[in-house]
């Protein structure tokens, strides 16, 4: 278990930080992600590297529980009632993830990567196994979402 | 954890191919950009100094304890661990990437009789046997290298001169079984599937570099500089109690 952490701890801790935006929050992103890569069974001979592999599983487990404090939280309005455009406003961290929180699910994974991560398209493609034309509408609809959210519209 | 962005240029690597090569998953295109270009290396560094400095935080150790898996989940651990090892494949040029892995697994027989698949960062005994079993996503030549603490090199795959023929998709469980020697310490066994049969001395040399360069802790190498697929796996030697 050390070795896994020592290979891979230190990049969950990150993306889950830059996705969750709460330290505490992101430590038991990692204990819980690596507790689901023991539970999970992964099939032994996936053609995936390691690393692609936990990036999925640590997207995916922070989008839900992003989600979850949807729930509780509406952040959106109150802390952002209006942007200027979408280009600035993406670099924005905070406004991205209460972004991610509203979206449907294969969007804010696509805007995880492409934002938090800065992958290229090709690369988000390759990870999710769609096309890359796929993606590229995937993230001019959360452009859409984000310019909605922007102007105080978005519900 | 900073919040800092790393603005990178459209040339430049993602975090995800420099997270893989932290993590040891070679990239023969990650190696040639990371040597031409200073903002990508800067980044790698960065990300060597976070996976250091986490280690050594406090609530890690704690959280490692919380994870491990109770009895009833050997099995599943093992399956991880497996996967732990696989690496992405190498590209031969950046318009050619090849999607998937060579998956690289090795099964040791214990002074006790016991078998099992081992784990990154395994501890072996001398006198304890391992095999290779390899699949790899596209057909090849493969060999299996050697770099211990002595600081020796060794190339256990193939024998002599004979090609060691791999089919994609098709797992290869290699001839025989390697008997770990005297050599304490950590030993980090390297595989590799290259379109044509490799030169074994070339092989030898890009190991004996990168173990050179890693002042002879194979704990510390980084992947070969070559363009075959490769795949690495950490094991510790100690006595045999």
């Amino acid at each position: 278990m050390e070795a896994l952490y020592r290979a891979h701890g230190s990049m969950v801790y990150r993306r889950a930080s830059a996705i969750l935006g709460n330290e505490a929050a992101a430590r038991d992103a990692v204990q819980e992600v690596f507790v689901r890569a023991l539970r999970s069974g992964v099939e032994i001979w996936d053609d995936v590297s390691p690393t692609t592999w936990l990036y999925r599983v640590t997207t995916n487990y922070c989008l839900n529980v992003t989600r979850n404090e949807r729930r509780r939280l509406e952040l959106l309005d109150l802390h952002h009632p209006r942007r200027e455009g979408t280009t600035n406003v993406l670099e924005d961290r905070v406004f991205l993830r209460e972004v991610m929180r509203r979206v449907p699910e294969d969007l804010a994974q696509v805007a995880v990567y492409y934002y938090l991560d800065q992958m290229k398209q090709s690369e988000i493609a390759d990870l999710l196994g769609v096309s890359r034309r796929t993606i590229g509408n995937r993230l001019e609809a959360f452009r859409e979402h984000a310019a909605r959210a922007a102007e105080g519209g978005s519900r | 954890m900073s919040e800092e962005r790393f603005q990178r240029s459209a040339d430049c690597l993602s975090d995800l191919a420099l997270d893989q090569h932290v993590a040891g998953e070679s990239d023969g295109t990650t190696l040639r950009h990371l040597a031409a270009c200073g903002a990508c290396a800067h980044r790698r560094d960065q990300l060597l100094d976070a996976q250091h400095d986490f280690m050594r935080a406090p609530w890690v150790q704690a959280s490692i304890d919380r994870t491990l898996p109770p009895r009833r989940w050997p099995y599943a651990l093992a399956m991880v661990a497996a996967v732990a090892v696989v690496a992405v494949g190498v590209s031969r040029s950046p318009t050619t990437r090849t999607k998937g892995a060579l998956g690289f697994e090795i099964v040791a027989k214990h002074r006790d009789g016991r078998v099992d698949t081992l784990l990154p960062g395994a501890k072996l005994s001398p006198g304890e046997a391992i095999r290779f079993r390899l699949k790899t996503p596209r057909a090849g030549y493969a060999a299996v290298l050697s770099a211990d603490a002595a600081p020796n090199v060794t190339v256990y795959y193939p024998h002599e001169a004979d090609a060691l023929r791999i089919e994609a998709h098709d797992p290869l469980l290699l001839d025989g079984s390697i008997t770990l020697d005297d050599t304490l310490g950590a030993e980090r066994l390297v595989a590799v599937v290259c379109d044509a049969p490799p030169s074994a001395a070339k092989l030898e040399r890009e190991l004996r570099a990168a173990l050179d360069a890693a002042g002879g802790d194979p704990a510390r190498m980084k992947p070969l500089g070559t363009d075959c697929l490769q795949s690495a796996f950490l094991i510790e030697k100690i006595a045999a109690p």
